[in-house]
């Protein structure tokens, strides 16, 4: 294996930071605090374009065909934006558990730019950040489409989290694939918003860290 | 100051592997050999993840405390972007999963 970031990733993290400076970088966030939801969506479309929502989508269901360390590279550097809305979901926990349950119209949706999120027993069955996302609940490995039935006070105000009752069940999926794709954006989100508060760059690759990588392997 | 901040830059830096190392598990190309055989391959990616996201919410967590011994009483307020931050990690920091839930499914593991 390779903790070094290669060419691919380094472009995948200067599109998707571009297309936050485009967006106006906090002041996505600072809209969503404010009630204007526009700037954020427009960033997920954006994303979508991009292919990044679908990173970890196969080629045939209409994905990107990449993996989850391109998903982390990505939700890192929408963690330095502090992206409102669910990114752990849309980037990870969602397009994992349609694409397993073969839902191929709501995959669609999601990979046409419209945000998504999930109640799952990681999350104690509750949906965070629902507003103008789709909400789905995956429940003992059925996936169904869900709606809200009361909100519940969080503390960013622009991830709030909810109740939900199960709809249209659309098919079987993996609990712990889906909560282990939710849980690795998160973390690569929190490594975004801990580079971003102390004000560091994004890290870049350097030959004498290759070196001493290769070395280590030569000695193993 | 400046050794508080040093200790936020290890903490992020600490973490990142960790990170990157779940992902590339996830994704079936680690090939090394894991002292857990939980899992096939002797590769177990749910404690991966976990270990990542202890350690990236911890670091995060860092990052905020220490934003805002820095900054002071100005961090605190709607009018800085500080705030932005301090909320989103205090909200990620428990989402999928509490450090506790996740120290626990180490603890299985090991």
């Amino acid at each position: 294996m390779d903790f070094l970031l290669n060419d691919i990733h380094t472009d995948l993290r200067a599109t998707v930071a571009a297309i936050g400076e485009k967006a106006g970088g906090s002041a996505v966030a600072r809209a969503w605090y404010e009630g204007d939801h526009a700037p954020a969506l427009t960033v997920y479309r954006q994303l979508a374009e991009s292919g990044i929502t679908g990173l970890i989508v196969d080629d045939e269901l209409g994905g990107s065909g990449a993996g989850a360390t391109e998903m982390v590279v990505a939700a890192e550097e929408l963690g330095r934006l502090a992206l409102p809305g669910p990114v752990a979901e849309t980037l990870g926990a969602v397009p994992t558990a349609l694409a397993a349950a073969g839902a191929g119209d709501a995959l669609d949706t999601l990979l046409g730019g419209r945000p998504a999120t999930i109640a799952a027993a990681s999350t104690g069955y509750r949906a965070a950040a629902h507003a103008d996302a789709d909400v789905y609940l995956l429940r003992d490995g059925s996936l169904s489409t869900a709606t809200v039935t009361g909100d519940r006070a969080s503390v960013d105000p622009t991830r709030t989290v909810a109740d939900v009752t199960a709809d249209v069940t659309l098919g079987a999926a993996d609990e712990s694939a889906v909560a282990q794709l939710g849980t690795l954006a998160t973390a690569a989100q929190l490594l975004g918003l801990g580079s971003a508060m102390l004000g560091s760059p994004p890290t870049t690759p350097r030959p004498a860290t290759s070196s001493a990588v290769r070395s280590a392997r030569t000695r193993q | 100051m400046k050794h508080h901040l040093a200790d936020v830059a290890i903490a992020l830096e600490m973490a990142r592997p960790l990170v990157h190392g779940a992902a590339v598990g996830l994704d079936g190309n680690a090939h090394w050999e894991s002292p857990v055989s939980a899992t096939t391959e002797g590769v177990n990616v749910t404690r991966d993840v976990s270990a990542a996201k202890v350690a990236a919410a911890d670091a995060a967590y860092l990052a905020s405390r220490r934003s805002l011994q820095v900054l002071g009483a100005i961090g605190y307020t709607a009018e800085h972007d500080l705030s932005l931050y301090l909320t989103k990690t205090r909200a990620l920091v428990s989402a999928w999963g509490t450090a506790a839930q996740h120290r626990a499914l180490i603890l299985e593991t090991l």
